[in-house]
């Protein structure tokens, strides 16, 4: 990369302090991601991908959270900063949308005056200004009849309609970095669509970076140049999309990649299943956390952590084994490929 | 109300299927006002279709279609409008509610949401033992042990008895669920989005498991999903629906390699590419689903459809056959009707 990366995550770690005792949710992330790039990051429940996208944000009770590690914004700490100083990067030069608009809007606000409030409370617009610039903004979204979709209530809108909302809300400040958190989860696929497309066009009107969460690989496919793959608090992959889907490395991400029917998946073969389920955050396994679900663990895995090591230029993986595997010198032992 | 808009009407000569829907309807009335007449939202707008012994029937279409409706409507979890539902050439629909008691057995369901739909106080023994007992199937001792059997089939174990709901994931939940609907020995389970809350890695795991309980009970799914990738590989016929109307039906492998109706074309093309380096042409959509309150005239799909003409405007497109096992209503196509 010749620029620096417009967000830095070194050895992030976020420790909650709950009921049950304290637990790492997310345990020794680095990431970064580049100017004008997308960073798919993804993982199932629990992996911690979101809580890694909230610390990027500073959205999470700073009462119940330590945080060690840096978050360096174009080469600014944000975990060192004030929360003056996070209020006019958050929203003005950082932005998120998330899956669930119908909670990410205020019911009794029209949507106009919602994204007037967004402008407002970062710049010095007056509000005719803002009602203009905001205007403009809906309709780059592609929302028809712009005008009268302004003076609607969030209810009035469909799951997509409310999704362009929030994007023209998240960019109505031309942010530097937008985080979106499975925003096309809730949607149907033609919508989904839609949505992708139009974050890309945004991406490159404004020439911003992307974090993109999701649990879905083809969603991955379909807009990323680079992937964080997660698993129980840690990035256990990191590539370049061609490199990943040319050649997983992890056997999780294997696993994942072979489980998700596709209309390519051949019927009358069982689905490649992925043994158990993903351990409790307050019961992290020792040495590799992904070993006890492993068709490829071995003494050494279940002993000593691996760490993300560079497999090649611009592919890292965390996992012992895996020259072995991608040279196919080991092989899955038997009981794993049992279904169910 | 327009008649014969759907694909699947069965041959005469056909032997009657197990399950046959014929011009299903359900309107729900929305009153809007005290001097307004009640409008009806068009839910289910007359869908024929038939499921034989031992297949899978794939119900796929975007949310508001219809797709849940109908599932819910053909067990008569609500009243159907209009229409017919035979089960072994009886018509489900005419019973009265105690003969209907003996198909409901026969007539299974499983729910998308694996938190709502077990009972958070009842132990898990007693969830799959109630509907034997209200079915007043067996003693008690002989329904302990077919519940353990059933705990043990869907890949849990004696030990899960006496837990209850919330000590379980959402993938085992679901493994409890079809347990309960496989308590009663049915001959079809319909399952709504039963895979579509779970994680790629615990997806895979309970669709294997569908698919070994449908070989070892010789069961049929109407198997209800948005998630094409999933439909495709669970089903061997399949539905789309679009605005409460079933626009086309074929097998699996002929849907998406040869789609028919555009809508069908459309949903098909903006499945996100299995590789990035893979090129796509999208058949991007315009506009947004029209109201099922007012459906618009002539084919349903003509306000968003690139292939539009008068005659989709003004009038219903019947089904055409394009083969024995392939059918679209869609005017754009010739052949029988």
């Amino acid at each position: 990369m010749s620029a620096s990366p417009i967000i830095d995550i070194r050895n992030l770690r976020t420790h909650f302090h709950t009921e049950k005792g304290r637990v790492t949710a997310v345990d020794d992330v680095s990431f970064h991601v580049g100017r004008n790039e997308v960073l798919g990051v993804v993982g199932e429940s629990g992996c911690g991908k979101s809580v890694t996208s909230e610390a990027i944000m500073q959205l999470l009770n700073p009462e119940i959270t330590d945080f060690e590690g840096e978050i360096l914004f174009d080469g600014e700490n944000l975990l060192a900063l004030d929360e003056a100083r996070l209020a006019r990067i958050r929203g003005n030069d950082i932005s998120m949308i998330f899956q669930d608009t119908t909670s990410s809007l205020n019911p009794l606000y029209t949507v106009g005056d919602q994204i007037i409030e967004a402008l407002q409370a970062h710049g010095r617009q007056s509000r005719q200004e803002a009602a203009r610039t905001a205007l403009e903004m809906v309709k780059a979204t592609g929302i028809p009849s712009p005008e009268k979709r302004l003076s609607e209530y969030p209810h009035e809108l469909s799951g997509g309609m409310r999704q362009r909302i929030m994007i023209a809300m998240a960019l109505v400040c031309r942010p530097r970095l937008l985080i979106a958190d499975e925003p096309t989860t809730a949607l149907d696929v033609t919508t989904q669509a839609q949505i992708l497309d139009l974050i890309m066009q945004m991406k490159a009107e404004l020439d911003m970076a992307v974090v993109f969460i999701t649990h879905d690989i083809g969603v991955v496919a379909e807009i990323c140049d680079r992937v964080a793959v997660m698993y129980l608090g840690q990035v256990i992959e990191d590539s370049t999309v061609e490199s990943l889907f040319d050649a997983p490395l992890h056997p999780y991400t294997r696993g994942l990649m072979q489980a998700m029917p596709t209309i390519e998946s051949d019927p009358a073969e069982d689905l490649y299943t992925i043994r158990g389920r993903v351990p409790s955050l307050f019961d992290v396994p020792t040495g590799c956390r992904f070993a006890e679900r492993c068709p490829y663990a071995t003494g050494k895995c279940r002993a000593e952590a691996p760490t993300l090591e560079a497999a090649t230029d611009g592919h890292k993986v965390r996992c012992w084994h895996w020259k072995a595997i991608a040279a196919g010198e080991m092989t899955e032992s038997e009981a794993e490929l049992q279904a169910g | 109300m327009s008649h014969a808009t759907s694909p699947d009407t069965p041959r005469a000569s056909a032997p009657e299927p197990l399950l046959r829907a014929v011009e299903v309807r359900q309107h729900f009335p929305v009153r809007r006002g005290f001097f307004k007449p009640t409008a009806y939202v068009k839910a289910v707008n007359g869908v024929s279709f038939e499921i034989a012994e031992g297949e899978t029937f794939g119900l796929v279409g975007e949310s508001g279609c219809g797709k849940s409706t109908l599932g819910r409507t053909l067990l008569r979890l609500v009243e159907p409008t209009d229409g017919a539902c035979f089960y072994r050439g009886e018509n489900i629909f005419e019973k009265s509610p105690s003969e209907f008691a003996r198909f409901r057995r026969e007539l299974q369901m499983v729910f998308q949401d694996p938190y709502s739909s077990l009972n958070p106080k009842m132990r898990v023994g007693d969830i799959l033992e109630e509907a034997m007992k209200i079915h007043g199937i067996g003693t008690r001792r002989t329904r302990t042990d077919r519940v353990i059997e059933l705990l043990e089939t869907v890949g849990l174990s004696s030990e899960h008895y006496f837990r209850f709901p919330h000590e379980f994931s959402g993938g085992q939940r679901q493994r409890i669920g079809l347990a309960r609907a496989l308590s009663l020995s049915p001959k079809v389970v319909i399952c709504d989005e039963t895979v579509s809350a779970l994680d790629v890695s615990i997806q895979a795991q309970v669709l294997n498991l569908m698919k070994r309980i449908r070989r070892e009970f010789d069961l049929s799914y109407l198997f209800i999903s948005h998630d094409l990738g999933v439909v495709k590989y669970i089903s061997d016929r399949i539905g789309v629906m679009y605005l409460g109307n079933l626009v086309e039906v074929a097998t699996a492998e002929e849907l998406f390699e040869s789609p028919k109706h555009p809508y069908t074309q459309a949903l098909i093309s903006a499945l996100p590419k299995t590789n990035p380096r893979t090129k796509k042409e999208r058949i991007k959509l315009t506009g947004e689903v029209p109201s099922p309150l007012s459906p618009p005239s002539g084919c349903c799909f003509h306000t968003r459809c690139p292939h539009a003409t008068e005659i989709c405007r003004t009038t219903v497109p019947a089904s055409r056959t394009i083969s024995d096992t392939h059918k679209v209503a869609c005017h754009l196509y010739e052949g029988r009707a």
